[in-house]
């Protein structure tokens, strides 16, 4: 159902090719910009930044937004790439269109949504990175071991030392050689040898996987397709023992050189136009049927949970479904009874957040997929941002399903590490030292002066973006749990809910995005 | 003459409390009173309002050993949080009955305040020999079972400080106590030279009691001086180029981090310029510490919170009780003639 439009050529024409855009992510506020120069081509735009850099890119002048076109918006908005720092300039980004997904079915979604949204040609580059720790013990040395076998005929040879397999080092080995890490047992020297010795393995290995996933959901290497796989330095990535992991999943496309900024426009429009609830985008470049709240098709509830192919977990339809004055009453086997709405209004801001609760959203992406036909195991529901804007979309989401007190359980901060001096001191301006929980230390912060002082930062985040107040500040402000520390990242706002929504929310999230191109998930998802 | 070993330097009497804070220090006791009265107390909030007593009428007006006894015991031993206070948080539960070395040190120095002689010290000093740990340092394991690589530094040195300081007290320092709690002090595989002011200041302070300061960590001087950077005046807890993010090992993700001045931190570093040895460099921080104490004189309420890079937003408390005794301590001593 056509929800809306991006009008591509009236917003060109209306700001001249020049396009403008703030952004923040992880804290960072940064402004984008680049000027276009842009042709018709009959139902097409010809468009091409302005300065001659750059791809001629094919694109409608007109594009009609539909649920899973406004899902895959959300989905970029938490996977996708937003730009690298522009040297040149601090505080402005160059985006670059690429993006971040190891799940196979999401993948094949967003090639098919790119193909779409550029009709022209567009390459497409799938880059697996891992830290090369991976294979230095575990499933990864099995691997490693079983490509020696099958290309040599024995297992892994013997660690070299690092002058016979990298005569030469490079400023980034010497830098390597320096560098600390009081976990990693072993020397650097052999960590840059093993890395060097089996760096073309390495990549053999994953390339071939990658291969054979992407095969799995009919994405073959083409002309236009192609597979690499980036190997870092032992323990660079992130892996903190060997053996261990820090996959990446990168999709980058080629053929869109230039065009990052006029695609972040048109996802920062579409999400700030959904968030005001507004028909018209701040400069006109979405425009929606009506206002987005009135736009969609609606759903019966009692109806989709008793016969939509969505509406089926583990092959099973909830054991009860039934109609209790306004409200639905509802219960799946093995789980506890709730109320629901009895309609759903799949509108704009329901399909963006399916979207992007699919890339941020706590669940494993797999079990969304396998739950149709498979038991799911244990779920669970759970959403963690740094914006404002992304916590407000999800909480008004869950309650066009679920009622106000369903929606969140409990709520709480967590801080990485590079950020604990700074909560040190928050502790001792209150005169406590800052304990923390658990034998690695993130658990739930014991020193309550600290989470108290944490709070109110967090419900004027959840403010920022919006003219009054955010439903975090203004109804679950009291299910304020704690600070918790952890590993790594900026300060961020996590909300969980009881894991009985998962069995309700997720079908509908599935059929959002997938509902127009699968027909039965039972049979197209992990056969 | 009133001292706290979170205030070095700073002598709790009235008389220097600069005006600009009277207000705020005034409110803010009144709301600490205000929630007791319906249960909520913290030792961190009593200790405060105590300050603040202190240091606007010289003596303690509020009988806070009362609630204290009410809100904040578990039989004998002192709470850090009354039953109320942790319904502050949702679902915090039953965490809040946790006997820190901080609420140990708290009522024993309200209690030192209250009834001067009549104190049982032997009685707090074993509740805080209770928390030390195999490792020959005093801290809470029991409530916090983090191992210690994981620990904050400044934890482990405040609660050191503190309990040393109740130890010698209660005159239950022995000879072996007393090496072992320096040696592990001084180990930089237990507690490191971070660079971290007011952690080396407990370690200071505690190593002082011990009678080995002489083993207090080299090269004092420049973490002091690695405090300054990125800002104008003042000095940050910590230097900026140690913040590193734990994972990729690199500075990369805290570039847009900033540091911030703190009236509190001013304090510990003035106690730790006495160990700096080099005259000229000991007179270059007194004349920091000086045109930071004229700064505040001339804006006492310019006492920032962090930010969380670029969001324009408080992270955390800016002004606290603690962070007002200590700007009007600088501010006071700026006007009769000195920095410290």
């Amino acid at each position: 159902m056509v929800l809306g439009h991006i009008k591509l050529e009236d917003y060109l024409r209306n700001v001249q090719g020049r396009v403008l855009g703030n952004l923040v992510t992880d804290a960072k506020d940064r402004q984008y910009r680049r000027d276009y120069i842009f042709e018709d081509d009959g139902d097409n735009l010809r468009v091409r930044s302005k300065d001659g850099t750059g791809d001629i890119v094919l694109i409608p002048k007109s594009i009609e937004l539909d649920e899973s076109l406004i899902a895959f918006f959300g989905l970029y908005s938490g996977d996708g790439a937003k730009g690298t720092e522009d040297r040149k300039e601090i505080g402005r980004i160059v985006p670059k269109i690429s993006f971040s997904q190891k799940e196979k079915h999401l993948v094949r979604f967003a090639v098919d949504q790119f193909r779409r949204l550029f009709p022209g040609n567009i390459r497409f580059t799938f880059s697996l990175g891992e830290d090369s720790a991976y294979f230095m013990a575990g499933e990864g040395k099995r691997r490693l071991d079983a490509y020696y076998l099958e290309h040599t005929g024995v297992a892994t040879p013997a660690l070299e030392p690092l002058d016979v397999v990298r005569p030469e080092i490079n400023d980034k080995d010497r830098q390597y050689i320096t560098e600390q890490r009081p976990d990693v047992l072993g020397r650097n020297e052999d960590h840059l040898a093993f890395y060097y010795q089996h760096q073309t393995a390495m990549q053999m290995i994953f390339v071939a996987e990658k291969a054979d996933e992407l095969a799995s959901v009919g994405i073959q290497p083409d002309g236009n397709i192609n597979i690499t796989a980036s190997l870092r330095r032992p323990f660079k990535k992130g892996a903190r023992q060997p053996g261990g992991s820090s996959r990446s999943d990168e999709i980058h496309l080629g053929g869109l050189n230039g065009f990052g900024e006029l695609f972040l426009k048109m996802m920062h429009e579409i999400e700030d136009s959904v968030l005001r609830n507004t028909q018209v985008s701040s400069q006109g470049l979405i425009r929606w049927v009506s206002k987005p709240s009135d736009v969609g098709s609606t759903i019966d509830l009692q109806d989709f949970y008793s016969s939509n192919p969505f509406g089926r977990i583990n092959g099973e339809r909830p054991l009860k479904i039934i109609v209790n004055g306004d409200e639905l009453l509802g219960q799946w086997r093995r789980s506890s009874e709730i109320r629901l709405r009895r309609e759903l209004r799949v509108d704009p801001l329901w399909c963006y957040v399916a979207g992007l609760y699919l890339a941020e959203g706590s669940t494993p992406k797999d079990s969304l997929f396998k739950m149709f036909r498979s038991s799911p195991g244990p779920m669970a529901m759970g959403f963690t941002s740094s914006e404002g804007a992304s916590l407000e979309l999800m909480l008004r989401t869950l309650r066009k399903v679920f009622f106000p007190e369903q929606c969140l359980d409990a709520w709480k901060v967590k801080v990485g590490s590079q950020y604990f001096p700074e909560l040190v001191v928050i502790g001792l301006k209150n005169g406590v030292p800052m304990l923390r929980g658990g034998g690695s230390g993130d658990g739930k912060l014991r020193t309550m002066e600290i989470s108290l002082a944490i709070k109110q930062w967090a419900l004027d985040v959840a403010d920022l973006p919006l003219e009054g107040a955010s439903l975090l500040s203004s109804e679950y402000s009291d299910r304020y749990s704690h600070v918790e520390p952890t590993g790594s990242g900026v300060a961020r706002i996590d909300f969980w809910a009881s894991s009985t929504l998962c069995r309700w929310y997720f079908p509908l999230l599935m059929h959002t995005v997938f509902g127009g191109i699968v027909n039965d998930p039972m049979e197209e998802f992990y056969e | 003459m009133t001292s706290h070993v979170l205030l070095p330097g700073v002598v709790l009497a009235a008389g220097f409390s600069h005006p600009a804070f009277e207000g705020y220090l005034r409110e803010w006791r009144e709301k600490v009173i205000a929630d007791a009265e319906v249960g909520i107390a913290a030792a961190s909030n009593c200790q405060q309002a105590v300050f603040i007593e202190l240091v606007l009428e010289g003596r303690l007006v509020h009988d806070w050993l009362s609630i204290m006894d009410d809100l904040l015991c578990d039989g004998d031993r002192p709470l850090a949080y009354s039953s109320a206070y942790g319904d502050l948080l949702y679902k915090f539960g039953g965490q809040y009955l946790q006997s820190t070395v901080h609420s140990v040190y708290t009522r024993w120095w309200v209690e030192t305040l209250c009834r001067q002689g009549d104190v049982d010290h032997c009685k707090f000093a074993k509740q805080v020999l209770a928390k030390k740990r195999s490792d020959a340092l005093i801290y809470d394991g029991d409530v916090s079972p983090t191992v210690l690589r994981h620990r904050m530094k400044a934890e482990l040195a405040m609660s050191a400080a503190m309990g040393i300081e109740i130890l010698a007290k209660a005159e239950m320092l022995t000879d072996v106590l007393r090496n072992q709690l320096a040696a592990s002090l001084c180990d930089p595989q237990k507690i490191p030279l971070l660079g971290y002011m007011t952690s080396e200041q407990f370690r200071l302070a505690a190593l002082r009691i011990l009678n080995y300061e002489e083993q207090f960590p080299v090269g004092i001087y420049e973490c002091i001086k690695a405090c300054e950077i990125g800002l104008l005046h003042g000095w940050s807890d910590y230097p900026m180029a140690s913040k590193i993010d734990a994972y990729m090992g690199t500075a990369k993700r805290t570039a847009r981090d900033k540091p911030i001045h703190s009236p509190l931190v001013a304090c510990h570093v003035a106690a730790l310029s006495n160990k700096v040895e080099e005259l000229s460099q000991r007179g270059a921080i007194e004349e920091r510490l000086t045109l930071y104490a004229a700064k505040l004189a001339g804006n006492p309420l310019d006492i920032p919170a962090f930010q969380m890079r670029d969001i324009p937003i408080p992270f955390g408390s800016d002004l606290t009780p603690i962070e007002a005794v200590c700007a009007s301590w600088l501010i006071s001593n700026l006007q009769v003639g000195g920095g410290q």
